[in-house]
């Protein structure tokens, strides 16, 4: 167990690293900040001296070295635009998208938990046909149009609800259900596929003819059995979900790290975009260490093997 | 004596607009205490028949016909259109009538301690019992069917169970109600020799204490010999004959029941030896050893540690044991697939490196393979001529007529070549795999286990088909088997494995007359046979 | 991640026997299909041509115009067939480059095993681990977007599931008994990964390809919403339905007619791809009567 941890660790500082050097790669493929920051009309020595202000003169090694310094304590230096910290802007946004992120994926798998034993329960071959259909249709639009669907019903022609900013809960719920409603589709697709895989184990064979209940076989063996490799899935989905949540916080113009981000990205505020990439794989590598550390744990035949 | 489960006119056909029927007209009948053996070979129907008696057919199954009574109570009567419902099945299973089933790994949920699961059965039918006194109950249960330790062990998962021990908490899980039936689907047939031995000792032993009557269901014409007091064979669904078994044995009346017991390993030594003299040995491998890296250990796994063997031509040499004993090891050493890592191979007189990638094609040619399962054998894209004529392309001495001739040999007409192995049985793909290992004309034959995946009556005829091979061409055979009764018809000599080593060799004849070693003894004891003595609970204790 | 995947049949084309989804899937793929093969050959195919008296036409207004016209007055139904070209050829390229790539990545790992092996594990494992939505967008805004741009960095980065599993599928291979027979019999590796692991690993990288167009589709669309990608004047499906939005009030069509198109053509190849992998689902727990 214990070097599994270690390997897995091992896997999380590389993967860190990895998006740390895209990063530096990038900013440093778009040219030198002097030149695209300054207004046309600056002098070459304007333009100079802040590549300088900015380290940009130093060689490429100490510049990343410097950068990977910067990871450890934190320092990702100013934005260019707004002269604050870079990490402190990003951190300022992190609530408003885990607040998107946590509804759209506890809504999404509680609702995907209920339909898949449903389906299991009542045995009903017509129900399963129905859930997968209307998921397959889901899954066939991208978030940000299914988001347009939402506004322009509940927006535009009801006027119920509104379509943009972070003002009240009202505000919550279209970029939640947005999302929530993908989040549902997967994780009842990964469930469904894994509870018909128990369905047909010997062990779920040996429970009933033990006599046991349907429901209680359904809770107690086949769930457990069922949950652990989805929740090996869900950790690498919560890519998908951040990737999901940029665009809806574009599309609702929802205050969150998505929006930051792109914003930062077009305005070429590379501090920015550099702290939030890394800030977003680090607590990314956090979260699926922490899944497949405990997906270990409960299932130890993978240790044995 | 009163009837526990009455099977009468039981058809099952598959769900669909053109059902296929998988039992029809099946009658069964077991009486209180008594034990009925259910034989027949794989897609005889013998399992579904007794699921059917449960409501445990597989989806995609279903009764269209006859009538089923369990303990008096009618589950099943097409006719008059009684259908058990659920809650009355559920009040039955477990407590009236429990099963174990084959493959106790998978029979078992991989996630709970295996205490908890015995718990939960006892539980089942019994809802007032405490969690605690479940528990114990549980503990008391599995002691009782001779798991030391068992309130250490309940806490464990069953992948630190080995598969005996895992048999045995089946049997627990299925004795906690003291039932009035047991039905064991192929009880021990995931299991060693010695292993199935002490389960069926058990079986009877269990049986004994509760009163319970038993449904066998097995392949195993030697293990319903002496585990039966009735019998029923079945084929294609139907039951061909039924009766007293020691009666039916000595005197079966129909073709079908003849036919499995011939097919019955021999009871004596093939008659004339096929050795033929002043030719190189077909192998001559001297203190093999291999070792397997595992991960996360520091030194590796020794599987064979310093073993020889000497084949002359046209002879076969058995090696038996049981599963982890290193036998195939050994036979992967000689072709170099897992290479060994001490000692030399000679094969055909022809010294070879001990890696498959360093020998040469010439060197490759000399010792052939033939595998256990027909299945992952063949490639299921490339029909049978293809798949004989891939070596002979390698070699790029292809011709259609060899091709051909091989196929003959073996015994498949012309007919067979353009099928693919998806449209063979078993058999027929084995024939396959031995003319496509003929094919570059070796002089070593490795035969691993090429007919314990077939049924018994294909068995015989496989192994006969080797020896005239064998006589015709000369080989030299490896023969590697967990089932000493297969190998007396076909091995001149016969070397007994146990953890790695050698622990006994000898001509045959010997080996079955006079073994010397206790494992070989064990061995040859545990293998049930037609005349063997009737099990009770007594033999089991003594 | 432990990879334990234990392999399934090598699916073989059996009797064709369409099911209901599979139909409705090729009505919705081939209308999308027919739409970007026929208009262009209409008179009065001009995706680009502005025309400001004509600016924002409703469906079915004008006859020149059948499904109207955007802000700028450029004939919807021309801009909808050419982005619909433009989406999905750009797809395709994307999910071959990624299927060819991963696939033989995989097969490659999953046969030799060893260090390149470890590698390729440890390569897939990173970028399993990273968002790689995010980081596509940051890529794709910071090197001057542009639709070889996306084609190239899509191309080059996706094709992590496809070396998974052909590797896990190439490995379980490597050790049956039909792939070691020729090596005893004097084949070398040449012979053995090209007649007998390749043949078996395309139909499973054929099936994840299918399932792919979908994703590829609604991540490129989703880079075009955000203006990374292919640039104006070309239209794409994505940044036809960003220019729709700013009218959804007004004149929804804007915005909707891209996306139903959009719809047909990722539903369609999802109802296809069905007919493959659906039969692989397992059954319902059995209801515990007799019946």
């Amino acid at each position: 167990m214990l070097t599994f941890i270690a390997r897995r660790l091992a896997l999380a500082v590389a993967t860190v690293l990895a998006v740390v050097t895209i990063a530096f790669v990038l900013g440093r493929a778009t040219g030198e900040p002097g030149a695209l920051l300054l207004p046309d009309n600056a002098t070459q020595a304007d333009v100079e001296a802040l590549n300088s202000a900015l380290g940009f003169d130093r060689p490429l090694l100490v510049q990343y070295l410097d950068t990977l310094v910067g990871l450890v304590t934190g320092d990702f230096g100013d934005s260019y635009r707004l002269r604050e910290s870079a990490l402190g802007l990003v951190l300022e946004r992190v609530p408003a998208t885990i607040e998107l992120a946590f509804w759209a994926f506890l809504i999404g798998l509680a609702l995907a938990l209920v339909a898949a034993l449903t389906i299991q329960l009542s045995g009903s071959r017509v129900l399963r046909a129905i859930v997968g259909w209307a998921g397959a249709l889901r899954q066939s639009v991208p978030d940000f149009f299914f988001a347009l669907l939402l506004v322009l019903v509940f927006s535009v022609l009801l006027g119920a609800l509104p379509s943009l900013g972070r003002t009240s809960y009202a505000s919550l719920v279209l970029p939640v259900i947005t999302l929530a409603t993908g989040q549902f589709v997967m994780y009842l697709r990964l469930l469904d596929a894994a509870l018909s895989e128990q369905a047909g184990q010997d062990f779920v064979r040996t429970a009933i003819a033990q006599g046991q209940r349907r429901s209680t076989v359904l809770f107690t063996r086949m769930l457990p059995n069922a949950i652990v490799p989805v929740l090996g899935m869900a950790g690498l989905n919560l890519g998908g979900l951040l990737g999901g949540t940029v665009v809806v916080e574009v599309v609702f113009a929802w205050p969150g790290l998505g929006k930051l981000l792109t914003d930062a990205v077009s305005q070429r505020d590379f501090p920015i975009v550099q702290a939030g990439l890394v800030f977003v794989a680090l607590a990314f590598v956090i979260v699926n260490t922490a899944v497949d550390v405990l997906v270990r744990r409960i299932d130890t035949r993978t240790a044995a093997a | 004596m009163s009837t526990v489960l009455s099977i009468e006119n039981l058809r099952v056909e598959t769900d669909g607009e053109n059902p296929r029927t998988l039992v029809d007209g099946v009658s069964l009948r077991v009486d209180r205490g008594e034990s009925l053996g259910v034989v027949g070979e794989s897609g005889s129907g013998k399992s579904l028949t007794v699921l059917a008696a449960l409501g445990l057919l597989p989806v995609g199954t279903r009764v269209t016909a006859g009538r089923i009574v369990l303990d008096d109570r009618v589950l099943v009567d097409v006719e008059a259109d009684v259908w058990a419902g659920e809650r009355e099945l559920r009040a039955l299973r477990g407590r009236t009538a429990a099963m174990v089933f084959q493959d106790p790994m998978s029979s078992l949920d991989p996630l709970r301690a295996v205490g908890a699961q015995v718990a939960s059965a006892v539980r089942v039918h019994a809802p007032r019992l405490g969690r605690r006194a479940a528990r114990e109950r549980a503990i008391e249960l599995l002691t009782s069917v001779g798991v030391r330790d068992a309130a250490e062990r309940a806490a464990t998962r069953p992948h630190q169970w080995s598969g005996g021990m895992r048999q045995r908490a089946m049997i627990a899980m299925a004795i906690a109600h003291d039932p009035l039936l047991l039905i064991a689907d192929e009880p021990t047939t995931a299991l060693d020799v010695t292993v199935q031995a002490q389960v069926m000792d058990l079986l009877a032993e269990v049986r004994e204490r509760t009163g319970s009557a038993l449904v066998l269901i097995t392949h195993d014409l030697g293990l319903v010999a002496e585990n039966s007091d009735r019998l029923a064979v079945m084929h294609h669904g139907r039951v061909v004959e039924t009766g007293d078994t020691r009666a039916v044995l000595a005197a079966p009346t129909e073709d079908y029941t003849r036919r499995l017991m011939a097919a019955m390993p021999a009871e004596q030594e093939r008659a004339i030896p096929a050795v033929r003299t002043g030719q190189a040995d077909a192998l001559i491998a001297e203190n093999i050893v291999v070792d397997y890296r595992v991960s996360g250990r520091k030194t590796p796994v020794r599987a064979v540690d310093g073993v020889s063997v000497r084949i002359a031509a046209g002879e076969t040499v058995a090696v038996v044991g049981e599963s982890g004993c290193g036998k195939s090891s050994l036979a992967k050493a000689v072709l170099g697939i897992q290479p060994a890592s001490a000692g030399t191979v000679i094969v055909g007189g022809v010294p070879v490196r001990s890696e498959l990638a360093a020998r040469t094609a010439a060197e490759r040619e000399l010792a052939q393979i033939v595998f256990q399962d027909p299945y992952s054998a063949l490639d299921p894209r490339l029909t049978v001529h293809e798949l004989v004529a891939e070596p002979l392309r390698i070699r790029r001495v292809y011709d259609r007529a060899t091709v051909a001739t091989l196929l003959a040999d073996v015994g498949l007409d012309e007919s067979y070549a353009k099928r693919l192995p998806g449209q063979l049985s078993g058999g027929q793909r084995q024939r396959v795999g031995i003319a496509r290992a003929l094919a570059l004309r070796p002089r070593l034959l490795v035969l691993d286990e090429p007919v314990s995946a077939l049924d018994v009556s294909i068995q015989a005829q496989v192994l006969t088909l080797l020896d005239t091979l064998q006589r015709e061409h000369g080989l030299g055979y490896l023969f590697i088997s967990h089932d000493l009764g297969v190998v007396r018809s076909i091995a001149d000599r016969v070397i007994v494995m146990q953890h790695g080593r050698v622990v006994e060799e000898a001509p045959t004849a010997q080996i079955f007359s006079d073994p010397q070693h206790p494992f070989t003894r064990q061995l040859l004891a545990a293998v049930p046979r037609l005349d063997g003595p009737r099990r009770t609970a007594r033999t089991a204790a003594a | 991640m432990t990879t334990s995947l234990t392999l399934a049949p090598t699916p073989v084309v059996r009797r064709w026997r369409p099911r209901p989804g599979a139909i409705v899937g090729a009505v919705m793929l081939g209308t999308v299909l027919l739409l970007t093969a026929i208009v262009p050959l209409l008179p009065g195919y001009d995706p680009m041509g502005q025309d400001l008296r004509a600016a924002l036409l409703p469906p079915l207004a004008d006859p020149a115009h059948p499904l109207g016209t955007d802000a700028l007055g450029r004939d919807l139904l021309s801009r909808l067939a050419l982005a619909s070209a433009v989406t999905l050829g750009m797809t395709v390229l994307i999910v071959i480059m990624n299927a060819v790539l991963g696939s033989i990545l995989g097969i490659l790992a999953g046969y030799y095993g060893g260090r390149f092996e470890a590698f390729i594990t440890l390569v897939s494992n990173v970028t399993l681990a990273m968002p790689v939505v995010l980081l596509l967008i940051a890529i794709c805004a910071v090197l001057r977007p542009s639709a070889g741009l996306t084609i190239l960095v899509l191309g080059c980065t996706w094709w992590v599931g496809y070396a998974r599993v052909t590797r896990n599928i190439a490995a379980t291979l490597r050790r049956q008994d039909f792939v070691v027979s020729p090596l005893t019999q004097g084949a070398d590796s040449v012979w053995v990964l090209t007649r007998h692991i390749l043949p078996n690993v395309w139909p499973h990288t054929l099936i994840i390809a299918a399932t792919d167009v979908a994703t590829i589709v609604l991540i490129t669309s989703s880079l075009e919403y955000l203006g990374l990608g292919v640039q104006p004047p070309v239209p794409s499906w994505g940044s036809m339905i960003f220019d729709g939005q700013r009218h959804l009030a007004g004149d929804p069509w804007l915005a909707l007619l891209p996306g139903v198109v959009m719809l047909l053509a990722v539903g369609g190849v999802q109802f296809l791809s069905q007919q493959f992998t659906a039969e692989t689902r397992g059954g319902l727990l059995r209801k515990g009567g007799m019946r």
